[in-house]
């Protein structure tokens, strides 16, 4: 009886993380292209690197870079890793404000049309 | 006395090359190219994303109508500009990396100092789109169109050469 009362417990709060995960994902996967409360948004060329660091830069077209740190939780479209992000991409970036960094929701490399 | 005859003749053999050189120099013109032709109109269709390419084939293109002009022809231009190109033809320091900054300078020089000469600066609207760049923030001498293709086929179709920079 006790087992399975354990068992259940389990059971429900494996449902709960799993549903939290989702939506979580849900809500990346949807962000729209403007700036809110929680999520900032960005559109720019990808100015520099830093793999030491797991961070890039991106030159909004009307500003200054901004410095944003990719984490194992941040949503690559285009790329699958950091190093293959180069100098002149074009990204578009939701990141949120953590303490002293920016930490990176979402990243999608743009495609080079050429068109 | 010898050597005074040596000397003299080294100096005619090094002046008679000069003078050859000279001629062939002269002589490296486009004469069967433009031959019976009064009128060139040509489409510059630029599309280079490179910053450094870009400032050095805008100073070519310059040269290019320059030397058509200067063999007597009327050319008519129009420069199109689509792709990664067109980020360099915006307003101020805009759409570009802090590096890049000088040499969207001197693309942006070209591009006025040959919308004065009357040649016609065009940007295609899809790629302005496609770059998340607004009309309004081309410079004033660009003339946004609908598609750059559709340029393409149309200057061709009215006769103009079309001259790639990609």
């Amino acid at each position: 009886m006790r087992l399975s009362r354990n068992v259940l417990t389990f059971v429900l709060m494996m449902s709960f993380l799993l549903g939290i995960g989702t939506m979580t994902l849900r809500a990346a996967e949807t962000l729209e292209e403007v700036s809110t409360e929680d999520t900032l948004y960005v559109r720019g060329l990808v100015s520099k690197v830093y793999l030491d660091t797991m961070q890039i830069s991106v030159r909004p077209p009307k500003g200054k870079s901004i410095r944003i740190t990719i984490d194992p939780d941040t949503i690559l479209e285009g790329v699958s890793l950091i190093d293959e992000f180069k100098k002149e991409q074009q990204v578009k970036v939701w990141y949120s404000l953590d303490e002293n960094s920016n930490r990176a929701i979402k990243i999608i490399k743009m495609m080079d049309l050429g068109c | 006395m010898n050597g005074l005859i040596q000397r003299a003749l080294l100096a005619i053999c090094i002046i008679g090359c000069l003078n050859v050189t000279a001629v062939a120099a002269s002589n490296q013109d486009n004469g069967n190219a433009l031959s019976g032709l009064q009128t060139a109109r040509v489409y510059f269709d630029v599309s280079l994303k490179d910053d450094n390419l870009l400032a050095f084939r805008m100073e070519l293109l310059d040269k290019t109508i320059k030397q058509m002009e200067d063999a007597g022809l009327e050319v008519i231009t129009v420069v199109g500009f689509r792709g990664g190109a067109s980020r360099f033809i915006t307003r101020d320091e805009h759409y570009v990396l802090e590096e890049e900054i000088s040499n969207k300078k001197k693309i942006q020089q070209w591009v006025k100092q040959l919308s004065e000469r009357g040649i016609v600066i065009e940007q295609c609207s899809i790629a302005a789109d496609i770059n998340d760049i607004p009309h309004e923030d081309f410079m004033e001498e660009v003339t946004v169109v609908g598609n750059g293709y559709i340029s393409l086929v149309g200057y061709q179709a009215q006769g103009y050469s079309v001259v790639p920079m990609d």
